[in-house]
């Protein structure tokens, strides 16, 4: 998430450059709003993509545009909302709105690098957490099935989708019109 | 005739992006309460680590 449109400042090119190969050279696959064409509404697709990937990442920059910032911290938002992993990577002079000073980032500069694979690495440890916590939660079907979703989302382990099918079934949920709260939230 | 309740079933784990510990009641399944300072909940077990994702077995 960050500024697509011309004038991209440089900064935010050397960032989305860096950042880019780092991902890729750990196996993820990056995608933002230009690499996905559907020929439909543009908010439609980020609502999409935003359902659809793992971990969603802010790029700020202190001459961004207030617009341009707006949409920014709209999607991360969103993220936040789902449940989804977040981080904010920014300039130094880049300010951060008060309601996101809780949401991770790291500064664009010489530690870099080092800072963002210690956030990927953090994935792994918040993934075995949720695991766990939905061990803990089995006697609450819906909210246990959550935080399998959250692991799933971190790892992409079959072995929670099959999980979250047990809790499902245990709990009787399977009567449920295919379409209700319960059924959506175990076919993930 | 006293009455007789069955103990909770109430363990902590520590959150990784917090750092925070927090408090679970396994027989309800709920979430009780998130620490606010550091270190754990005196009397209350640490839930062990399970083997690998998705494979805690209790």
């Amino acid at each position: 998430m960050t500024q697509l449109g011309e004038p991209v400042p440089e900064t935010v090119r050397q960032i989305r450059a860096d950042l880019t190969g780092i991902l890729q050279n750990h196996g993820f696959e990056v995608v933002d709003a230009n690499s996905v064409v559907t020929g439909r509404d543009f908010l439609i697709k980020i609502w999409e993509i935003i359902t659809t990937v793992l971990i969603g990442i802010a790029i700020v920059h202190d001459e961004m545009r207030p617009g341009t910032l707006a949409n920014i911290f709209y999607e991360l938002g969103l993220m936040q909302a789902y449940g989804k992993e977040t981080l904010v990577i920014k300039t130094s002079n880049a300010v951060v709105p008060s309601d996101l000073i809780r949401t991770e980032y790291v500064v664009y500069g010489p530690a870099f690098e080092t800072n963002l694979l210690r956030f990927l690495h953090s994935l792994q440890e918040r993934a075995s957490y949720y695991a766990q916590v939905a061990h803990l939660l089995e006697n609450n079907p819906l909210l246990a099935i959550d935080y399998l979703r959250r692991s799933y989302l971190l790892t992409g382990e079959e072995e929670l989708k099959e999980t979250a099918r047990r809790f499902y079934l245990e709990a009787g949920l399977d009567a449920r019109a295919r379409n209700s709260v319960e059924t959506l939230l175990a076919s993930f | 005739m006293a009455e007789t309740k069955k103990k909770p079933d109430v363990v902590q784990v520590r959150n990784p992006r917090t750092g925070k510990y927090v408090k679970i009641d396994r027989s309800e399944g709920k979430i009780l309460a998130h620490k606010k300072s550091e270190g754990p909940y005196k009397n209350v077990p640490i839930a062990r680590k399970p083997g690998g994702i998705g494979s805690y077995s209790g």
